[in-house]
């Protein structure tokens, strides 16, 4: 027997484009830090819940990867994670002005500089989604893990699912192209959001 | 009766550039991917054009060129959350006529696109 859908189709377009707006700022703030244009590809929105976003997750990410997540509260309550293929981080950092390639390769300074581009990115989004509804979101601490396959992040995005809640899950698989360098760099954005707090989002929208 | 034609993958932002736009007289089509776009300017005579940049499949800025050789007349309005000065200035030397960004403000919408128009 199949469950009954949470919300209708349209319903998931507006979360999804509150959403999507919010990744879009952080393009912006990725640009300032590479100091150069970062052009935006999407393959697009995908939402899904438990087993099927797991899956959505080990479909895109084969072999290692780091993966960070920002959790958020307020009126809404949920987890945002930004999750980078262990080469992609390397290429991604490799962007960045003023810092050093050997140091990259090195691995003395990817965890540290990975943790606070995820963070910046990740807040920039969040904080763009409570501006378009009037809600002002607060952070817990960033959480970070380096070198870890498919499977460990596909624990680490659903761990704090809890069984009889319901959680919509976002995926938007976003390159990243750094125009100067021609390097296309495939990250993951993920967003979970609790059903209530999906309902006060439309509810803000006086769309529920 | 001035046409509009209307560029974005979400339905929810259609229906908002539909809302801000629907009682100043214009006509309105949507599509919500390129193809849909190309077929629609096969069909109608649009005087202007609002897009959206990102698109799963074809980028807005991918569409660009193809819109403006289909329909040269059609002036554009991007709408997107695309908010990077590097991007508005390669999309208005690219022939864009306005550069705005989301979530949409309607007046600033129905504002620039009567100015677009009466110029035109």
């Amino acid at each position: 027997m199949s469950a009954q859908p949470l919300f209708s189709d349209y319903n998931l377009d507006v979360i999804a484009e509150i959403i999507s707006i919010g990744v879009g700022r952080a393009a912006n703030v990725l640009s300032t830090l590479m100091k150069q244009r970062v052009l935006i590809k999407t393959s697009g929105t995908h939402i899904a819940e438990g087993p099927e976003l797991r899956q959505f997750i080990l479909d895109h990410f084969q072999g290692l990867g780091n993966g960070l997540r920002l959790q958020f509260h307020g009126r809404l309550e949920g987890n945002a994670y930004l999750v980078v293929g262990k080469q992609e981080t390397l290429q991604l950092l490799a962007q960045l002005p003023n810092v050093s390639p050997e140091l990259i390769q090195l691995g003395i300074v990817e965890m540290d500089t990975f943790a606070e581009i995820g963070n910046i990115l990740l807040s920039s989004s969040i904080s763009t989604i409570g501006e378009q509804i009037g809600i002002r979101l607060r952070f817990h601490p960033p959480q970070t893990l380096m070198n870890i396959t498919g499977e460990e992040i596909a624990t680490f995005v659903l761990s704090q699912s809890e069984p009889n809640q319901h959680h919509i899950g976002l995926f938007f698989t976003t390159q990243l192209q750094a125009r100067m360098a021609i390097v296309e760099i495939p990250i993951g954005i993920i967003f979970r959001l609790t059903k209530e707090s999906a309902e006060i989002i439309l509810q803000s929208l006086n769309i529920l | 009766m001035k046409t509009i034609l209307i560029i974005d993958d979400s339905s929810y932002s259609r229906h908002l550039i539909q809302q801000a736009l629907q009682d100043e007289g214009y006509t309105l089509l949507q599509a919500d991917n390129d193809l849909s776009a190309l077929e629609q300017l096969q069909n109608h005579a649009v005087d202007l054009i609002t897009l959206d940049l990102i698109m799963p499949g074809i980028s807005g800025e991918e569409l660009l060129p193809r819109l403006k050789a289909l329909a040269p007349q059609a002036r554009i309005v991007v709408l997107t959350a695309d908010v990077q000065t590097l991007s508005k200035e390669a999309l208005l030397a690219g022939g864009v006529d306005a550069y705005l960004h989301k979530p949409i403000n309607p007046e600033q919408l129905r504002t620039t696109i009567r100015q677009i128009l009466q110029k035109k």
